[in-house]
């Protein structure tokens, strides 16, 4: 019978840089439009793997040298090819031994009947009204994992405060996939320190405003962990490059609107209607295949994050200069 | 030097789940316009890889609450990402020897002929958005006389069968004794010498229990029927399907197995758009379009890849095949189905 240990082996093997398994059980109370026993009803553990943004494409949108190898290699290649090939090869392992392994791959472009958010990273997002249950008791499809819930649950990270995830590896720089399967496999302790401290430095980073600080409590399994507030929608307008801080941002956008300094200084809060009204606007550099738009905002949340968790020595994985570092270090240095 | 085990050997590490080795000349007989020589006249053999599509992929639509992740997985990640990655390593394997690898992805919808109803010109897939993939050949010609007309599609499952990998079911869905009906196939031609398998002698993995039949919700397949060929000296056979039909039905349903769309479009049938899916009508690509028009905005497409609603003769058949005598028996250990098959009450 196959043992964590081979399961987690493999999925190094495979490319995944963390990986953890969760307890099936640490998902009572969630929305059954989000709970994996919902897909497969025996589900004993749920395993989760993720997949680092290499932080070198970071710096380079960091230093504002180049915007597109992040959506292109950071988010599509990672989502679209790398965590593919992972599942596909994962469920090879899982099913040979006779269990069952249900892949559950990012679902970007479609939302949960009772989620109202929307997904940055593409170009629109559909959410699914209508959707029914086809029978007593079960929820109306598609049930969609909440990736980050399921993070924490598998043990790799505890949530950021805009309700993302940090990982002791890479803080906020990785990307997840999940298996549900009914294999019996010893489940990992989820992590109990939190690793954001709450420095806000996300907040103050956001050029669109789209995260604060207003507390909510999200209970897993019994254990309680504390978020900020994230409007995806507000981040939607600004990671399309909303802001004057974008480079590619000159005086011909947003010419006609009595509005446009407050949306040029973030200061503007859009609903979703006006949200997805702009994206038409917004159209400064290509978007990828599969409709992964460029991330003009140049990830400053996450960045900003990364760099203090940096400074403050909370993450494990280390390089020779620290990123904060880089921007002031010539070649001859 | 290349040998058959050596290339088996090299798929499987590569990543494919089966490999077999097919004798072209089996394709004696085979219309030109799908016969793979005429893209390589020096090739010798045709490299079968079959890729399995996970069962727990199929959970979902069993179980009606997800369905998205099978034709993101199982036909996007497989056709676009795992299969030509699985490809491009076996062909620089086989091209490091100094023999040449014309590798074939499963390209759907792009060929000189329709792979719905054989006819020329330009129609849709079922697997692949209209939108996006609508098929431009819209005009094409042979740029030689000794040739046939770009891009020349042959059958996978014709070419999966003379590489010896399994047999084609009743249903039209081709069937290994390792994976029943759950794989995708994609192909190497070649010039290398390479000893090529017996077509599949095993016990038969189709029972003809006419489940695909039953549990097509489009009733799609024929029960009396069939189609039948000669390859190599073997009868192969399979039910009449309706393609067109199966069409409208695969990537949209009915009323009874499309949770997204609600019960009121289908009883409104605005249009008569619906009318192919309420049975009022023959299949026709033109059906197939309005079908598809009025309900697509319900589940969004991803990769370029239908969101498949149905699974009704693929279910079907894993399900008879996790029983008796079938192929897949003890495979895993536990069934597909463990309650009877859901439907909408409405």
């Amino acid at each position: 019978m196959i043992s964590s240990n081979e399961i987690k082996q493999k999925a190094l093997e495979y490319g995944a840089d963390i990986v953890g398994i969760g307890n099936i059980e640490s998902y009572e109370g969630v929305s059954p439009l989000h709970d994996p026993r919902f897909i497969l009803p025996d589900a004993k553990c749920v395993i989760g793997a993720g997949f680092r943004v290499p932080r070198g494409i970071l710096r380079v949108m960091d230093n504002g040298s180049q915007i597109y190898s992040y959506t292109s290699l950071g988010v599509k290649s990672i989502s679209e090819e790398l965590a593919e090939t992972f599942l596909l090869k994962m469920a090879a392992v899982i099913e040979n031994e006779g269990y069952e392994a249900c892949l559950q791959r990012s679902t970007p472009h479609i939302r949960a009947k009772d989620d109202y958010g929307t997904n940055p990273e593409v170009m629109a997002t559909k959410q699914l009204p209508y959707s029914e249950s086809v029978g007593s008791g079960k929820p109306a499809p598609d049930v969609i994992l909440d990736f980050e819930q399921s993070a924490v649950i598998c043990g790799v990270g505890t949530y950021g405060l805009r309700g993302n995830v940090l990982t002791p590896e890479f803080g906020p720089f990785q990307r997840f996939v999940f298996i549900i399967t009914n294999a019996p496999l010893e489940c990992d302790e989820m992590i109990g320190k939190e690793i954001c401290d709450k420095c806000l430095e996300c907040v103050k980073a956001c050029p669109g405003n789209a995260i604060s600080n207003d507390e909510s409590i999200v209970e897993i399994g019994g254990s309680k962990h504390t978020i900020g507030r994230y409007d995806k929608w507000q981040c939607s307008v600004y990671y399309r490059g909303a802001h004057k801080s974008n480079p590619y941002m000159d005086d011909r956008y947003f010419i006609d609107y009595p509005d446009r300094d407050s949306i040029l200084d973030g200061s503007k809060r859009f609903t979703p209607e006006e949200s997805a009204a702009i994206y038409s606007e917004l159209d400064f550099l290509p978007r990828t295949q599969y409709g992964y738009v460029p991330c003009l905002c140049k990830k400053a949340c996450d960045i900003a994050c990364y760099k203090h968790l940096e400074s403050t020595g909370a993450l494990t994985k280390k390089y020779k200069i620290r990123m904060s570092d880089e921007s002031e270090k010539g070649c001859n240095e | 030097m290349l040998t058959n085990e050596k290339i088996k050997k090299a798929a499987i590490d590569a990543g494919a789940d089966i490999c077999g080795i097919g004798n072209l000349s089996l394709f004696d007989g085979a219309p030109p316009d799908m016969d793979p020589r005429f893209i390589f006249p020096e090739a010798r053999c045709i490299i079968g890889l079959a890729f399995r599509i996970p069962r727990g992929v199929q959970r979902g639509l069993e179980e009606g609450t997800q369905f998205y992740q099978y034709p993101s997985l199982a036909y996007g990640g497989i056709n676009e990402i795992y299969g030509p990655a699985v490809l491009y390593n076996l062909g620089r394997l086989i091209e490091d020897e100094g023999w040449e690898a014309v590798a074939y992805r499963n390209t759907g919808a792009r060929g000189s002929i329709s792979d719905m109803d054989g006819t020329d010109g330009s129609t849709i897939s079922p697997e692949e958005e209209i939108e996006l993939h609508n098929r431009s050949v819209s005009y094409t010609k042979a740029v030689s006389e000794e040739k046939r007309a770009p891009d020349l599609q042959f059958s996978f499952r014709i070419a999966a069968y003379i590489c010896g990998m399994g047999e084609i079911g009743w249903s039209k869905m081709f069937l290994t004794p390792q994976f029943g009906p759950m794989q995708r196939f994609a192909f190497i031609l070649t010039d290398a010498p390479l000893e090529t398998d017996s077509l599949y002698d095993g016990p038969p993995l189709c029972k003809k229990c006419m489940a695909c039949v039953r549990e097509c919700p489009g009733h799609c397949i024929s029960a009396t029927e069939s189609v039948s060929i000669k390859i190599g000296g073997k009868t192969v056979e399979w039910g009449a399907l309706d393609e067109w039909k199966c069409f409208a039905f695969y990537t949209h349903t009915g009323k009874y197995q499309n949770p997204f769309v609600p019960k009121e479009v289908f009883e409104e049938n605005k249009d008569g758009q619906l009318d192919l899916l309420e049975g009022k009508t023959k299949a026709d690509e033109a059906q197939v379009k309005k079908v598809y028009k009025a309900l697509e905005e319900y589940f969004p497409s991803w990769l370029g890849y239908n969101m498949v609603k149905c699974g009704g003769c693929l279910q079907a058949c894993i399900n008879q095949l996790e029983k008796g005598s079938g192929c897949l028996n003890g495979r895993f250990r536990k069934p597909l189905r463990t309650r009877k098959r859901w439907s909408l009450d409405r």
